[in-house]
């Protein structure tokens, strides 16, 4: 009943009493989020009997002429569902509608995040009959509700090319709601079947943009003190995030008065989540239409001749595809700057299904645990011995992939570690001599001293045959810039990658 | 309250040296209005006729007391003198008063400069009015009822002033008065402190007469000293009372004030002689625009020529001149008025006139105002106007965005810059800023005008080594000269320079060898610029992605100024952005927008050399295309897609370049 397609002029009354109430169906949820509204004041009779002193004009100036034009939007707020008018014990009354039960929480974070980031954005209400779904003019649509949404399969199918051109979805639960959560979660599985939410990690961009967010607090029903979100991976970026608990309350600096079993993050938190929120949408805009971009290729790169070296990507069970693109600008690099003959087209790859014979370089990565079968594990240490070089890259540099990776590293091989790779290793020069590395901020807050490039590795019959990258390569092969992620410089990972190709090949 | 008087051998040597024989400065005045025992009298008298005292006569009479209340260059006279004998016309000469005799009627006030220091006593603002370095001015006022200072342009900064107010009172009893002020304030009544307002405060605690004092008052003339002190800007100045009878206190009305009469000059001396006032200003960002009223008295049957310092002249007894010219610190103009008689000049006389805006009046800015004064100078030949005027016109239509006059005189200026000379080099310096400037974009003039001022002032000044660091970046971003560039800034002394600009050169020098195909080169300049980057500031580059997307967002909406502006700021603060491909390409976004397709193509060149080896080429390849395209360059535009296609056949940019050649080609 509540579709996504238009607000209806449904009106439902209901009575209401101040105290929270308990909910037991949806509909009990669907009721005004902040305290009920005060009584209007009794006029004050008599008041100061002296007329103040009038005052002087002060002088017309001119004021500067510059004007500032008004604030880019960046936040389009979904309008859906019904609308109802509900009357309070005290006899007063409120409108509300699904997609606005808390009518100031865009405006709020969005007011809160120019102070921090000196940078005005707007925001706008967006209806899918005339969302204008390019994600360069609304990077992040917004959803806000407690009861279940739906979408068309049309709709969903647009929001699904929005998400993969570069646009973000967020469902705020915004009190908690399980219906509204489940039906978030639907959407998710509709839109992209082949990409199971996941939780966020704590160490992921999202929880670090401004502020580092690791405890919260909740304003009721806390069902603990970490931040909880669950996103569908689209290339490097959260394309889908859903809060399940409410966050737009928090941002209009008040809590959920009115349901029992809310749960909601205070208003700290949630400022603190929202501020990241809105670095993250705007800080990975340019990543995600980077990695919308479709990968083209011509005749000659689908044909694949035998003289020419293949880019192989480990397709695996985890997020296997972090930066799409990244390779293709890699090879491009390759092609005109060293004399390895290369297809342009890079090649995915399922160990243990596909034959990994024809690849002498396998390439793979990740933002969280591979998940690998015996399988897989096999065809990879067979990949391995028989003199194949396994290149991985953390992407991100976050620590899920990292534990997981050396974990499944272990299994493949079992009784070998990685070592760190010397920076006078020919590897370092294979191409292009590279000597110190650039890091991106992150990395050189946190290890300032860091400045020979950090690879580690793991010979086999002393040979290099598994050469990992704790921080992210390869989204600085693409240009693009990862904020508050740990990675290379772009300059220092092209670089880095041309010694891995040709390294790869001639030993 | 005001000076203390020099002794009398000491003012005949000043009026000795200031060569204004007492005859040639002696005024007659007559009453306009009401009577008064106090009279005021402006008597516009040759220069440094009044230095220190003026004597008064009554008509058939003898002398009276009289007080010179103010004299300055180019200003009138103010005179005060006892009127109780109501002569049908008294004579003001330039002679040293008798001293004694002080104005006991009207407002009187007076503004010093303010000094730093506390003012929440007595004791503490006695000492900043005793203390203050210079008096702005003494004047005659109406009331005390003010929101701004009424004796002088004191925008912006502090002052302390003193005003003596006469009240006549009928009725014996009980008096309220008030003082209600931003900021500090004392009220004193016939001599004793009765109300202290001090400290740094707004006027809302005060508005219902928190500051206030009852006295006992017998009829007769009583008087009040005000003392107020104003840090910083928005002066608030409230004398109230509240009579016997009254229901509430109210601002003193002018009518409570003792009146003081005031009359007119009729004659100065024997020969031509003229009156001036200011009639009409407008002023906005520091810069005003005056007009000024002048009266010519020429023998009968004389025609009245006047010969302004501007460069003009006009004819007639009575005229109105706009200076464009008119700041404070720059207000003395030289005016000559010859009587003239067959075509033939038969005398003359020549006057400073101080041309300044009118201070009591509170529209320093009015639409009108504005409409009128461009109007009269917008017809005026700025050629024929000294590089000083020039320079103050332009400011002033700079601040107030009249770019399509600025337009016109610069492009007067640009069509003959080298006439102006040696003084012409803060004119040219300045009015090249603003033909460049995003909302006039007149660059081929704005580099000659930058030309012509090098040229003036050969000596390697700090404005002049700016203005060519100007030049250069205009040679290297929109004149596609990189070698003109290159020789000015191989030229530049860097010491000359600020510490901003120094690091601006460096930019330059990066961007000219970038425009030459030296990317080593310019990378090596840019890391010798450095970041403006606190270090440790772990968020800037979340900051600096959101400015970017800002940008992009702001060129996609035609907000072209405020997104150059926003990159501009960003490839500042992180120089080696200028070889990324990001915010060169939106810049070349932005100027294609504003037409501005040379400085689009120079960034083109300039990113084509950056991204050599990079896979955002096939991008700048196609924003070329599109750019010659804009331009009109349609084989460049074809030999840009031809390129693209070979070097990116499979890209996205290579499809988007074929499609634009083809609908640019139908």
């Amino acid at each position: 009943m509540n579709d996504a397609r238009h607000a209806s002029g449904l009106v439902i009354a209901l009575l209401l009493c101040a105290a929270p109430l308990a909910a037991e169906s949806e509909n009990d949820w669907f009721v005004p989020l902040g305290p009920p509204p005060k009584a209007s004041p009794e006029r004050i009779s008599g008041g100061e009997g002296v007329p103040p002193l009038p005052l002087p004009a002060t002088p017309l100036r001119r004021s500067e002429r510059k004007r500032q034009p008004s604030a880019p939007p960046l936040i389009g707020k979904l309008v859906w569902g019904e609308a109802a008018s509900y009357r309070y014990d005290t006899g007063a009354t409120a409108d509300i509608s699904d997609w606005n039960l808390c009518p100031g929480d865009v405006q709020a974070i969005v007011g809160k995040a120019q102070r921090v980031l000196g940078t005005a954005y707007g925001y706008e209400q967006v209806s899918l009959a005339t969302f204008d779904d390019d994600p360069t003019r609304l990077p992040l649509l917004f959803v806000s509700g407690v009861r279940t949404i739906r979408f068309s399969q049309d709709q969903v199918a647009r929001l699904r090319a929005y998400v993969q051109r570069g646009g973000m979805v967020v469902f705020d639960s915004v009190a908690g709601s399980p219906y509204f959560t489940d039906a978030a979660r639907a959407f998710a599985d509709a839109a992209f079947p082949d990409a199971p939410l996941r939780t966020v990690p704590e160490d992921h961009p999202l929880y670090h943009m401004l502020t580092d967010v690791t405890t919260v607090g909740f304003g009721r029903n806390a069902p603990g003190d970490r931040p909880h979100m669950e996103a569908v991976y689209v290339g490097s970026r959260c394309g889908v995030l859903i809060s399940p608990y409410g966050l737009g309350t928090g941002w209009d600096d008040h809590g959920v008065a009115s349901i029992e079993q809310a749960v909601f993050y205070d208003v700290d938190a949630a400022s603190r989540l929202g501020l990241n929120l809105v670095a993250y949408a705007v800080g990975y805009a340019a990543v995600g239409q980077a990695e919308g971009r479709p990968e083209l290729f011509g005749a000659l790169d689908e044909r694949r001749p035998a003289n020419e070296f293949v880019f192989a990507q480990v397709r695996h069970g985890g997020h296997w595809d972090a930066h799409p693109g990244a390779a293709v600008a890699l090879l491009g690099r390759v092609a005109a700057d060293t004399s390895v003959a290369t297809s342009r087209k890079r090649v995915a790859v399922v160990p243990g299904r596909d034959d990994l014979e024809p690849y002498p370089v396998l390439f793979m990565t990740g933002l969280d645990d591979p998940r690998f079968d015996d399988k897989a594990r096999a065809a990879l240490r067979a990949f391995i011995v028989r003199g194949g070089t396994l290149i991985v890259d953390n992407a991100l540099g976050l620590g899920g992939f990292d534990a997981a990776f050396r974990r499944e590293l272990a299994s493949i091989l079992p009784g070998s570690a990685l070592q760190p790779i010397p920076p006078d290793h020919p590897l370092f020069s294979a191409a292009v001599p590279v000597r110190e590395a650039i890091y991106t901020p992150l990395v050189t807050h946190e290890h300032p001293d860091l400045t020979a490039p950090r690879l580690e590795g793991l010979a086999v019959e002393g040979e290099l045959r598994v050469i990992y990258s704790p921080y992210d390569l390869h989204a600085g092969w693409a240009g693009v810039e990862c904020p508050m992620s740990r990675g290379f410089s772009p300059e220092t990972a092209s670089a880095l990658g041309l010694d891995l190709i040709v390294y790869a090949l001639t030993h | 309250m005001m000076s203390a008087m020099p002794p009398r051998a000491l003012i005949l040597l000043l009026l000795a040296a200031a060569g204004a024989a007492a005859g040639e400065a002696a005024a007659w005045c007559v009453r306009e209005g009401a009577p008064a025992d106090v009279g005021v009298v402006r008597v516009c008298a040759p220069d440094g006729a009044y230095p220190q005292g003026a004597a008064v006569f009554a008509e058939g009479g003898g002398r009276v007391g009289a007080q010179l209340l103010w004299s300055a260059p180019g200003e009138p006279a103010t005179v005060l003198f006892d009127a109780s004998g109501n002569a049908a016309r008294y004579r003001v000469e330039p002679i040293a008063d008798e001293g004694g005799w002080q104005a006991q009627a009207g407002v009187i006030g007076e503004s010093r400069v303010r000094i730093d220091g506390p003012a929440d006593t007595a004791a503490q603002v006695e000492e900043l009015w005793i203390k203050a370095p210079a008096v702005h001015r003494r004047d005659v006022l109406p009331h005390l009822f003010w929101g701004l200072n009424p004796l002088a342009d004191t925008v912006g900064g502090g002052f302390v002033a003193e005003f003596h107010a006469y009240f006549r009172v009928d009725q014996a009893g009980e008096y309220r008065f008030a003082t209600c002020s931003d900021d500090a304030s004392f009220l004193s009544i016939d001599g004793v402190q009765v109300v202290e307002g001090g400290g740094w405060h707004g006027v809302d605690a005060d508005r219902r007469g928190e500051k206030s004092a009852k006295v006992q008052l017998q009829p007769g003339v009583h008087q009040a000293r005000y003392r107020y002190v104003q840090n910083g800007d928005n002066p608030m100045i409230i004398l109230a009372w509240q009579p016997p009878g009254a229901d509430r206190l109210a601002p003193m009305p002018a009518e409570a004030f003792a009146p003081i009469a005031t009359y007119r000059v009729d004659r100065v001396g024997d020969g031509p002689w003229f009156a001036w006032t200011t009639v009409d200003d407008c002023s906005a960002g520091g810069q005003s625009l005056v007009a000024v009223a002048f009266t010519a008295h020429v023998p009968d049957g004389h025609e009245a020529r006047w010969t302004f310092d501007d460069g003009s002249s006009a004819v007639g007894a009575t005229v109105q001149h706009v200076f464009a010219r008119a700041t404070v610190a720059d207000n003395k103009r030289r005016v000559r008025l010859a009587a003239a008689t067959g075509g033939a000049e038969v005398a003359s006389c020549e006057r400073t006139v101080l041309a300044q805006p009118r201070w009591q009046h509170h529209e320093r800015w009015s639409d009108a105002a504005h409409q009128r004064l461009r109007d009269a100078l917008a017809a005026r030949d700025v050629l024929s106007m000294p590089a000083g005027d020039v320079l103050a016109l332009v400011r002033y239509a700079d601040f107030v965005g009249e770019m399509a006059w600025l337009e016109r005189i610069g492009v007067a200026i640009a069509g003959d810059a080298q006439r102006w000379g040696r003084d012409g080099f803060p004119l040219l310096a300045h009015i090249g800023l603003r033909l460049q400037d995003d909302e006039v974009r007149r660059v081929d003039e704005a580099a000659a005008c930058w030309r012509a001022a090098l040229a003036a002032q050969p000596e390697a000044t700090a404005e002049r080594e700016t203005i060519a660091l100007h030049l250069a970046g205009l040679c290297v971003h929109g004149l596609d000269a990189a070698d003109e560039a290159g020789r000015l800034m191989a030229a530049i002394d860097p010491a000359k320079l600020g510490e901003p600009d120094r690091r601006l050169l460096l930019l330059y020098r990066g961007d000219a060898a970038l425009a030459s195909g030296d990317a080593a080169v310019a990378r090596l300049r840019y890391v010798e610029a450095g970041t403006a980057v606190p270090r440790g500031d772990l968020h800037y580059s979340v900051r600096r992605r959101t400015r970017i997307e800002a940008a992009r967002a702001w060129v996609q909406r035609g907000e072209y100024d405020t997104a150059l502006q926003a990159l501009a700021e960003i490839e500042w603060e992180t120089p080696l952005d200028r070889l990324g491909a990001e915010t060169g390409l939106l810049k070349v976004r932005a100027w294609l927008g504003r037409k501005q397709h040379r400085f689009a193509l120079a960034c083109c060149k300039r990113l084509l050399t950056a991204t050599a080896a990079d896979d955002r080429r096939a991008d700048v390849l196609a924003a070329l295309a599109a750019t010659c395209l804009a331009a009109g360059r349609t084989d460049d535009a074809a030999a840009a897609v031809a390129k693209l296609t070979d070097e990116f056949p499979y890209s996205e940019a290579a499809a988007r370049g074929a499609e634009l050649l083809h609908g640019g080609g139908r």
